[in-house]
């Protein structure tokens, strides 16, 4: 009986040992990384956050690299609050647990991680740089490193307007758009007449004052007075557009044209798809759910009229306004890039944009190859693409854009003037240096 | 204190007795050393420094908290902090109110004791876009009052700290009263009851039976609730402010632990300006609950 209890004893031993030696084998054959997406408004359209999370299209695309790479898996965090992801990301670096790939805001977003940012400056071949926009956006301007690969959508903003309410109001914006803020002005008092609410946003996060505001301001004031007030060569309190601007889009407000709730709601895009509203101050990834929601026939989209005086016109904001940055602390560089590039290779920017219908990034695809019909809102928004300034709040420097971002909504409330947002602005400056 | 120091009186028996509690509560010591008192001590030092979150960690002095005081920052934030406390003595009055109710069994007791806790197990942000909805300026609260012909009164409640920080208070103790009540009614469980009945017998109304009776004899368990209570409405009305108002608009209804997380990981890179903004918060809780704890004694000494 010893004699098998032994035998049996050394066979399992033996068996374990192989087994351990197999694992770990296969462990260090496995190549991991880690990836946060920004579940807000990229690669997660709201519609998908209805479903199980591997129906969504970047649960899809990660199994597509894993099949395609065997060996490597790829593990998908959802950072739920995004603007909290940058220092979120940070804080990781710090701690030595940054994720590989982060998908995070391009711009001063990404300048201020530079420090915890691979430089992936060698690493771009010379097709992607060509075939893809917005390198300027990932680019340090400091040190003219690349810091990332721009993501699939080329945002565009504009007015999203219900075409109904507007034909019911005598108005027709597909022919005859409102060009100035005059007009704009005169368009939105007949809507109100009418008994219909011309403008809403959910605005307790400056949205509109991103979207549309900016390109007022940077439209009146250009990027380089922008830059030198964020550098403090210049003031703020001097920069004439910016009060302008601003001045504008307060007006909006006062005038009943904004909806009254706009610093406390957080349901103007659901009005809007009720049709209860006729316009909303809003960016490229929510035409689709508008259409779904209203008829793509009762859909338009409306470039920013521009305001007297101004430098720049019929242009709009808009550029990619997010990126995949790599850490420079990932023990898979190649890897990470690897992946990055995947996702934004031709085929897999095809595949996403079937899923939401947004403008490419890579030049390379057209609206014909996305299936966009000549006159819809998608073809638009392409045509709109190539008229955009990149994102003005994403160009401002850290020291003034959290300000920028929490006191516009008081300007909006009368709590502050234009000017005491701007004397602010100055401070911010003066403190940070 | 003897030459022999604090154990110098005990003898052999229980000295090892003591040794031995000592080991007993070291590692639990340990462990709150580590996760509470290192924090708080880099913190401290990380006041004094301009850092950024990650390299950028100069000695800059007291600038940090120049900046908060001298802005008017720090008095604004610490405005809205007070105001919240006004739910302290609300949630427990009303908590100790409920809680002799529920002692008494009036009819449904048991169904109301799980009334009242329900708002605790409900998650504080789906609370806050409950009450934003419910004070909307299209929300149900201005409905009725459309419909009872006071327009006037339908405002935008969350657009101004004048309405919006009522609001928030009447949602704190809307939430808390549960808590309250739970640990009111555990306190008054060491309350023998003849002294209820003996109450009744001599004709104690329900009031009198509240405030002489039940009152006096849970002096500590109140004051617990009333120190928990300033602690929570200082470190820990986040989710609320977050889904109401974000602290908006601007900082109108910001307050000191939001104000901590809006500088160090929303908007901006001022870790170093946050840390200072935490120390000030940690001394106003400290100095705030020795008051509770002195008033506390004193009432002791009184009643109890």
């Amino acid at each position: 009986m010893k004699k098998v209890l032994s035998i049996v004893l050394a066979v399992a031993m033996v068996l374990g040992l192989c087994l351990v030696g197999t694992g770990c084998a296969k462990k260090e054959e496995e190549k991991k990384l880690t990836i946060w997406i920004n579940g807000n408004d990229s690669y997660i359209a709201p519609a998908e956050q209805e479903k199980s999370q591997d129906q969504w299209y970047i649960s899809q695309a990660i199994k597509r690299f894993e099949e395609a790479n065997p060996g490597v898996k790829v593990e998908l965090i959802v950072q739920a609050d995004t603007e909290a992801a940058h220092q979120q990301f940070k804080a990781d670096a710090l701690a030595n647990t940054a994720p590989d790939i982060a998908n995070l805001w391009t711009g001063q977003n990404i300048y201020a991680l530079e420090d915890v940012l691979l430089d992936i400056t060698s690493m771009v071949p010379q097709s992607d740089k060509d075939n893809i926009s917005g390198w300027d956006a990932v680019t340090s301007p400091k040190t003219g490193a690349i810091l990332g690969y721009p993501t699939a959508d080329n945002q565009v903003c504009y007015f999203l307007y219900n075409r109904q309410i507007i034909n019911d109001c005598g108005l027709d914006f597909d022919n005859n758009p409102p060009k100035t803020t005059e007009e704009f002005d005169a368009a939105m008092q007949i809507i109100k007449d009418k008994g219909y609410q011309p403008l809403a946003q959910d605005e307790g996060f400056p949205w509109f004052g991103c979207y549309i505001g900016a390109y007022w301001w940077v439209s009146c004031s250009t990027y380089p007075t922008i830059i030198s007030d964020c550098e403090g060569t210049t003031k703020f309190v001097d920069d004439e557009g910016l009060k302008k601007a601003y001045s504008y889009y307060k007006s909006t407000f006062d005038n009943g044209y904004l909806n009254a709730d706009a610093l406390t709601c957080a349901d103007s895009f659901n009005k809007f798809c009720q049709g209860k509203v006729a316009m909303m101050p809003q960016e490229s990834s929510v035409v689709q759910d508008a259409e779904a929601a209203l008829g793509a026939e009762n859909v338009g989209l409306l470039m920013p009229p521009d305001l007297p005086g101004s430098v720049i016109t019929g242009k709009t904001i808009g550029g990619p306004g997010q990126c995949f940055v790599i850490s420079k602390q990932t023990k898979n560089p190649e890897l990470a890039l690897k992946f990055v590039q995947f996702m934004d290779s031709k085929d897999e920017m095809l595949n996403f944009l079937k899923v939401q219908p947004k403008v490419p990034t890579r030049k390379d695809i057209t609206a014909a190859d996305l299936g966009y019909a000549a006159g819809s809102n998608q073809a638009k928004l392409v045509e709109m693409s190539a008229n955009t300034i990149y994102w003005v709040d994403n160009s401002l420097y850290p020291s003034v854009s959290g300000d920028f971002y929490a006191l516009l909504p008081s300007v909006l409330a009368g709590k502050m003037t234009v000017e005491e947002f701007a004397a602010q602005l100055d401070t911010d400056v003066a403190n940070a240096k | 204190m003897s030459k022999k120091g604090a154990f110098g009186a005990l003898s052999p028996q229980e000295l090892k007795k003591a040794k031995i509690a000592y080991l007993c509560v070291l590692p639990a010591l340990l462990v709150l050393v580590l996760v509470r008192a290192y924090p708080i001590i880099v913190v401290f030092l990380k006041s004094f420094t301009n850092w950024d979150g990650l390299f950028a960690n100069d000695f800059v002095g007291l600038d940090n908290y120049k900046l908060l005081f001298g802005s008017g920052m720090f008095w604004n934030l610490f405005r809205n902090n007070m105001y919240l406390l006004l739910s302290v003595p609300l949630q427990v009055i009303i908590g100790l109110i409920v809680a002799v109710l529920l002692y008494e069994h009036v009819p449904g007791w048991k169904a109301f004791r799980a009334i009242y806790y329900v708002p605790q197990i409900i998650s504080l942000v789906i609370l806050g876009y409950l009450f934003k909805t419910m004070f909307g300026l299209e929300g149900p609260l201005n409905q009725v009052l459309r419909s009872a012909g006071l327009e006037n009164l339908a405002v935008d409640w969350l657009l101004n700290r004048e309405t919006a920080l009522p609001v928030m208070v009447f949602c704190v103790t809307w939430y808390s009263i549960g808590w309250q009540t739970i640990v009111i009614l555990g306190g008054m469980s060491s309350i023998d009851t003849s002294v209820f009945e003996a109450a009744r017998l001599d004709g104690a109304n329900f009031w009198q039976r509240t405030f002489k009776i039940v009152l006096p004899m849970i002096v500590s368990i109140i004051t617990y609730c009333v120190v928990m209570a300033v602690i929570w409405t200082f470190t820990s009305l986040f989710p609320l402010i977050y889904s109401m108002t974000d602290g908006g608009p601007g900082f109108e209804t910001m307050t000191l632990d939001y104000f901590i997380y809006n500088k160090a990981f929303q908007r901006g890179n001022q870790l170093g300006y946050a840390c200072s903004a935490s120390v000030v918060l940690l001394i106003i809780v400290l100095i705030i609950t020795a008051i509770e704890m002195r008033i506390s004694d004193a009432a002791e000494e009184k009643w109890g």
